[in-house]
């Protein structure tokens, strides 16, 4: 079953969003993207069941949407407390003060930090750097695929690539099908003979977990 | 005028996390950058939202920091008896279940010390719970505590490590949860002949 990843992208600079949007449906990704917190915030609430971002790149200065009744900060508590299986960057010409940072923190505690002075494409190569993640002999595609190295088989489906994403963290799943998702991407870890297995911590919360290679076996 | 952000909304989890109360934010932020993010969440609190930001930590905090000039009542420790308390020592009241921290670098060396306790084989796992010899995971709150304050223990009902205690037995490492001296503690139990 393929199930693209959506990513939320929200920035109040139409040109740099744009650049952001495509970076991201170039990598096969479904773009969310919105000029304004107010913009995104109804975008989360209207797909709060079908889309459930992967990622979301937030803009933390947002003084030039074209709405401003909301706050990027808003959008982040609404992703901390339910969108929060999501990877969370958030960049500011500020991130280096303080007082921004703690902002951030208390918006939403799991949140990665990038400094905007070091440009847009020093953002989307962290973003590829972090999904573009290797966890034992699994390694994601663009993003989007997670691959299985040994035998190139390939896995499509987003809650497989979110469990990838936040390797060594735990992920809460926010649904059945979901869950369901995950134990698929378990059969097909088992059926490639992946050494990394799905570990359950109840309550909808997985985790990935490496097994070291077999020794091999030594003739007496 | 100071207007007091309200404490956001957060959801309800279960992951281990370390709740820093301060004045500001200063001792927060240097807290979540200092240790490492799978193992634990930071959560930012005001004095005044110490008990809200508690709250939203299922079933309990792993550890409250308290740097705020004000001190930690110490009802908040009396009340949350298998969290692990860490207050700044011009703050810190006399008292038994609290444990003190002099300098940031102090506090963070105490915090990590914590997240890497190993007895007999086991040690937090990322995220929650505790992993043992044989790479499985429980997810005991009341087992993290133990492991996280060996070999000192918790001040708490000898009743509150009965699944802590089941687990143990049910792993068969020669470990077993028992007040000794006051305080609770990972022992070792002694060899069958």
């Amino acid at each position: 079953m393929r199930a693209n990843p959506e990513a939320l992208l929200v920035e109040d600079d139409a040109p740099t969003l744009e650049e952001l949007r495509m970076h991201f449906a170039r990598k096969r990704f479904y773009p969310l993207a919105a000029r304004s917190a107010t913009r995104a915030l109804s975008m989360l609430e209207n797909n709060s069941e079908s889309s459930r971002p992967v990622l979301a790149v937030i803009d933390w200065d947002l003084r030039h949407a074209p709405d401003l009744s909301r706050t990027s900060s808003a959008v982040l508590e609404r992703l901390a407390r339910e969108f929060w299986e999501c990877l969370v960057i958030v960049y500011s010409q500020n991130i280096d003060a303080f007082g921004v940072r703690s902002d951030i923190y208390r918006a939403h505690p799991r949140a990665w930090l990038h400094d905007k002075r070091d440009g847009l494409q020093s953002l989307m190569e962290r973003i590829d750097r972090m999904l573009d993640q290797q966890v034992g002999d699994l390694r994601v595609h663009d993003g989007t695929t997670v691959v299985h190295m040994p035998t190139q088989g390939e896995h499509h489906h987003r809650e497989a690539v979110r469990l990838v994403v936040h390797h060594p963290e735990i992920v809460t799943f926010h649904s059945d099908t979901a869950t369901k998702a995950v134990r698929r991407f378990g059969d097909w870890l088992q059926r490639h003979e992946s050494m990394v297995k799905i570990v359950s911590c109840g309550n909808r919360k997985y985790r990935l977990a490496v097994n070291p290679p077999p020794e091999p076996s030594h003739a007496p | 005028m100071c207007v007091p952000v309200p404490f956001p909304a957060m959801r309800p989890d279960t992951l281990r996390t370390v709740v820093v109360v301060g004045d500001d934010g200063e001792i927060a932020v240097a807290v979540r950058e200092a240790l490492p993010r799978a193992m634990v969440m930071v959560l930012d609190a005001r004095p005044a939202e110490a008990e809200v930001a508690m709250g939203v930590c299922r079933p309990f905090p792993w550890a409250v920091v308290w740097s705020a000039a004000g001190g930690c009542p110490d009802a908040l420790a009396v009340s949350r008896p298998l969290t692990l308390f860490l207050v700044h020592a011009a703050a810190a009241a006399a008292s038994c279940r609290l444990r003190s921290w002099s300098t940031f670098g102090d506090l963070v060396a105490q915090l990590r010390r914590m997240l890497g306790a190993r007895v007999g084989g086991m040690r937090l796992a990322p995220g929650m719970g505790v992993e043992l010899p044989g790479g499985s995971v429980v997810r005991s709150a009341p087992l993290q505590a133990l492991l996280s304050a060996h070999p000192a223990g918790v001040i708490a009902p000898a009743s509150r490590f009965r699944d802590a205690r089941a687990v143990l037995r049910a792993q068969g490492g020669g470990w077993t949860a028992a007040r000794t001296g006051g305080a609770v503690r990972l022992v070792a139990t002694p060899a069958v002949p």
